[in-house]
């Protein structure tokens, strides 16, 4: 196997009795990344994680870490970190014995794993807190424990199983953005599962979109963001229209509803399907524009620098984004015309 | 919704006595009343239980310096710590699997058997295992271990036996229940630190559960240093456990102000090892106060 | 663990826990056997299966009079624990005051105190206020003993109980009084059987502290069968012992179906 993978999966599945928890598939981590396993929950991300980590067998497929098979080994003898849920420090151990733990585990003497706690606790700003207990720490020190005593083994590979989610938003926001600056500075392979799309378009590398076991879509935040392949990531990732609407023969054409026609950016690939176009993609039609939606104003929703419109076009109902300049003068009832350029509107089947 | 609250703070506190009162009046008398006769009794200088009269502390003496009494307490003693450390680390193993592991309901079944079985059902069938005409005796002749039947009983091997096996549920419910308190993620996260079965269990599990091994070893040393029916009907001569000491004192002899003295002597000394455990477990307590699941 | 375990491990584990759980049942086994053996010496397998014993037993009077006795006595104790107990328990797990801790404490002692200890402290007690030996002094010694498992039970089931509803009753215009019997008593229904059953069975098995309160014409079947033991072996007593066995059993299986023996843990 290649080394040049931090983590290969290869053809991996898993079946608890009858449900399949996961079905087959590959996946490759490069060294360094930040991937996001991301999906509603009962997708199968922490199963994989699970996986990658020793805590589940693979029903069929192979997991290799850095290049050695680890399919039949147990968790204790994996190069891994994991940071849980709920951190799951021990709460019988203060902060340097919680991060010291691992250390003492694979037999480190006294004198460098005094100089490497101190350093990783430096790292993650938790030096005056060494002697304190975990049930005195807030929510945040607790994850930076976690993090610190997970870190501290330099693993060839870091887990989070939504590390974030017990916090608060705004928590959470300043955490997401410590993990990352804190992973990329030591250069560590990360893995992180969430079902916050906003969390993996912010921080990730690369995003496996995941769904009842199967992957759909893996590439860059942009990418899964501009050009979703399928519906679920189109609604799943952001806000998407999905306007149900068929194929003309014509070249990278649709039409809407009865007359509606519409450019769009991919070719059709059977004669019905949906046009996917984000809310923030339309705009008021000036004179000249091409791809016209006439639309009819239901819901007028005022947010500062954007509004946001419920409109309806025929009987489809969609939403609208716009700069709340080009909203003025806008009310309930009234008619105009929206467009959107083609290569912000792609079919899906 | 005024009128409602008020009326519920002010005779809240009365409300609170009269739930509380009956069984509080009840169980007081019937504690203290008998207790404080007791140590009233085990004043009296005469050697029987009735005509008493006059105070003295001859008994108390006697108890502590009459190597007969003195050495039964101090065996009585050392039997039981052997008894409470041996269920203990037979218990660990059992109360975490049955905690952690499956079939659960079929665990608890077999262990809440035995606990909620009368004594002298229990002893009856140790006597029908070990006994001359017994099990094991049939087994071990049976594969011509040996040739004549051999006397099991009457011996504290045998008694420790058989104490071990009628307290050992109390110490393996203790630990199950402490064990189920502690998240499975930290053993998870263990694992995840380089820790094998052993560290997990040494590091991890072993120090959060020292209070449920403290409330089963509580329990079962008390039950052990007093007991009297198990060493009296299989215990023979030989092994003169203090309690049968006193229940001979009490029952037969009829000496009730000795026997006052040595019970409550006993009592002191189950009371103080209970302390002495539970001061251990509070030690642990407030880590444990702050696992979450 | 499973997934770290090896096989043999594995294996070496299940092994012990089959042998220990085994163990544990053991005396038990080996009564039942003895009861419908037909045999009074011991030899397995059993020579031929009968229901003799168990007629025996029937027609002993001192054994059936002490079961009597002690099924009475049981269901005396019980009611007197649980009418006493469950607002006692109510009290304790609602209120959070600084003395309830010392009650607490005092209410669940008569576990903690020897049972040597309680049953002379009793009969000298007995003797004191004139009651002699027999039902009356009986009855406060079990009452003393199953209050704890009583109150211990019901506290955890009131903790389970949310409080919230009986606020709401009391919004209702619920007095006191309606809340406690057509709100609380009716959701702690299987808290109050699970407590009941076990104050019994409690009560029923109890020896070490029955031995010092029975008479001659009042023993409790327990203190009979000690009796039986101390001077023969009597197969008529492995029946005995096997219905007693029975009885327990049932009432363990009850209080699982009821209210699940986890939640004794």
């Amino acid at each position: 196997m290649s080394q040049k993978f931090a983590v290969a999966l290869i053809e991996v599945a898993k079946s608890y009795g009858d449900v399949a928890a996961l079905a087959k598939f590959s996946l490759e981590v490069q060294r360094g990344e930040l991937v996001c396993l991301l999906g509603p929950s009962g997708c199968g991300k922490t199963t994989t994680l699970r996986l990658i980590a020793g805590f589940a067998k693979p029903s069929y497929g192979r997991v290799f870490i850095e290049g050695t098979d680890v399919t039949a080994k147990p968790p204790h003898v994996r190069d891994i970190g994991i940071v849980f849920q709920h951190h799951a420090l021990f709460p019988h151990l203060s902060v340097f014995e919680n991060v010291e733990f691992g250390l003492r585990n694979v037999g480190a003497k006294k004198t460098e794993r005094m100089s490497r706690v101190t350093e990783m606790l430096a790292t993650v700003r938790l030096s005056g807190l060494a002697e304190r207990y975990p049930r005195e720490l807030s929510g945040g020190q607790q994850q930076r424990v976690a993090l610190a005593r997970a870190l501290v083994l330099r693993p060839a590979v870091l887990l989070l199983d939504e590390p974030f989610s017990s916090l608060d938003a705004q928590l959470r926001i300043h955490m997401r953005d410590e993990v990352r600056s804190l992973v990329h500075q030591l250069k560590t392979t990360t893995i992180l599962v969430t079902h916050d799309q906003e969390e993996a378009l912010a921080i990730s590398d690369r995003i496996v979109v995941m769904n009842k076991g199967c992957i759909e879509q893996v590439g860059v935040p942009s990418e899964i963001y501009d050009v979703p392949n399928s519906r679920f990531v189109a609604e799943f990732i952001g806000r998407c229209n999905l306007l149900p609407c068929n194929a003309t023969g014509r070249e990278r054409a649709v039409i809407i509803g009865d007359n509606q026609a519409l450019s769009i950016s991919n070719q059709p690939t059977a004669q019905r399907g949906v046009v996917a176009i984000r809310p923030e993609h339309l705009t008021v039609a000036d004179g000249s524009a091409l791809n016209r939606l006439r639309v009819e104003v239901v819901q007028f929703i005022y947010l500062g620098a954007r509004t946001h419109l419920r409109v309806k076009m025929q009987d489809q109902n969609m939403l609208v984004d716009l700069p709340s300049v080009q909203a003025k003068g806008l009310t309930i009832g009234d008619q105009f015309d929206l467009s959107v350029d083609s290569k912000f509107a792609r079919f899906l089947s | 919704m005024k009128g409602f609250t008020t009326r519920f703070a002010w005779s809240r506190d009365l409300y609170l006595l009269g739930l509380l009162t009956p069984a509080v009046a009840a169980v007081t008398l019937i504690l203290s009343v008998p207790i404080v006769w007791l140590v009233r009794i085990s004043l009296y200088p005469q050697n029987l239980p009735y005509g008493l009269s006059g105070w003295s502390a001859a008994h108390y003496i006697k108890a502590l310096t009459d190597s007969l009494y003195f050495g039964s307490l101090a065996r009585t003693t050392l039997y039981s710590v052997i008894v409470t450390v041996g269920t203990a680390i037979v218990s660990f193993p059992l109360g975490y699997a049955a905690a952690r592991g499956r079939l659960r309901r079929w665990k608890m079944f077999f262990i809440v058997l035995p606990l909620a079985l009368s004594l002298v059902v229990n002893i009856f069938g140790w006597i029908m295992i070990l006994g001359q005409n017994g099990l094991l005796n049939s087994v071990l002749m049976g594969v011509h271990l040996l040739d004549q039947p051999k006397q099991f009983l009457f011996g504290v091997g045998t008694v420790l036996l058989v104490l071990g096996h009628t307290y050992v549920p109390f110490q393996i419910l203790s630990i199950m229940s402490v064990v189920t308190q502690i998240d499975p993620m930290l053993e998870e996260a263990s694992a995840s630190l380089r820790g094998n079965r052993w560290t997990t269990f040494r590091r991890v599990i072993i120090p959060l559960a020292r209070p449920g091994i403290a409330a089963g070893s509580t329990i079962v040393f008390i039950l052990t240093v007093s007991s009297f029916i198990i060493p009296e009907l299989i215990g023979g001569a030989s092994v003169q456990m203090y309690a049968v000491l006193v229940f001979q004192q009490m029952m037969t002899v009829l000496n009730w102000p000795f026997g006052a003295a040595l019970s409550l002597i006993l009592l002191a000394v189950a009371l103080g090892f209970a302390r002495l455990f539970q001061a251990a477990a509070r030690a642990n307590e407030e880590l444990n106060s702050a696992v979450a699941k | 663990m499973p997934w770290q375990s090896s096989k043999l491990a594995l294996l070496a584990w299940a092994l012990f826990q089959v042998i220990a759980y085994f163990v544990l049942a053991l005396p038990s086994l080996v009564i039942i056997g003895a009861s419908f053996d037909s045999s009074s010496v011991f030899s397995f397998p059993p020579h031929g299966l009968t229901l003799a014993w168990y007629a025996r037993a029937l027609a002993t009077p001192a054994f059936t009079a002490s079961f009597v006795l002690s099924v009475e006595l049981a269901t005396l104790a019980t009611a007197l624990s649980l009418l006493l107990g469950t607002p006692a328990a109510y009290a304790l797990q609602r209120y959070r005051l600084p003395g309830l801790q010392v009650v607490q404490t005092l209410l669940l002692s008569p576990i903690v105190i020897p049972a040597i200890v309680l049953g002379i402290g009793l009969l000298m007690f007995c003797n004191l206020v004139g009651l002699g030996q027999g039902l009356a002094g009986l009855l406060l010694g079990h009452f003393v003993i199953t209050l704890p498992y009583v109150i211990r039970t019901l506290i955890s089931s009131f903790s389970l109980f949310d409080v919230v509803l009986e606020e709401a009753a009391q919004s209702l215009r619920a007095t006191r009084f309606v809340v406690w019997f057509r709100v609380i008593i009716p959701s702690i229904v299987p808290g109050l059987l699970s407590a009941g059953i076990f104050a019994f069975v409690t009560s029923f098995g109890n020896v070490a502290l029955s031995i010092f309160l029975v008479s001659s014409d009042a023993a409790t079947l327990p203190v009979q069968m000690f009796l039986s033991v101390e001077h023969s072996s009597d197969p008529t007593l492995a029946a005995v012992a096997s219905v007693v066995i029975f009885i327990t059993g049932a009432v363990v299986l009850t209080v699982d179906r009821l209210a699940g023996l986890q939640r004794l843990v």
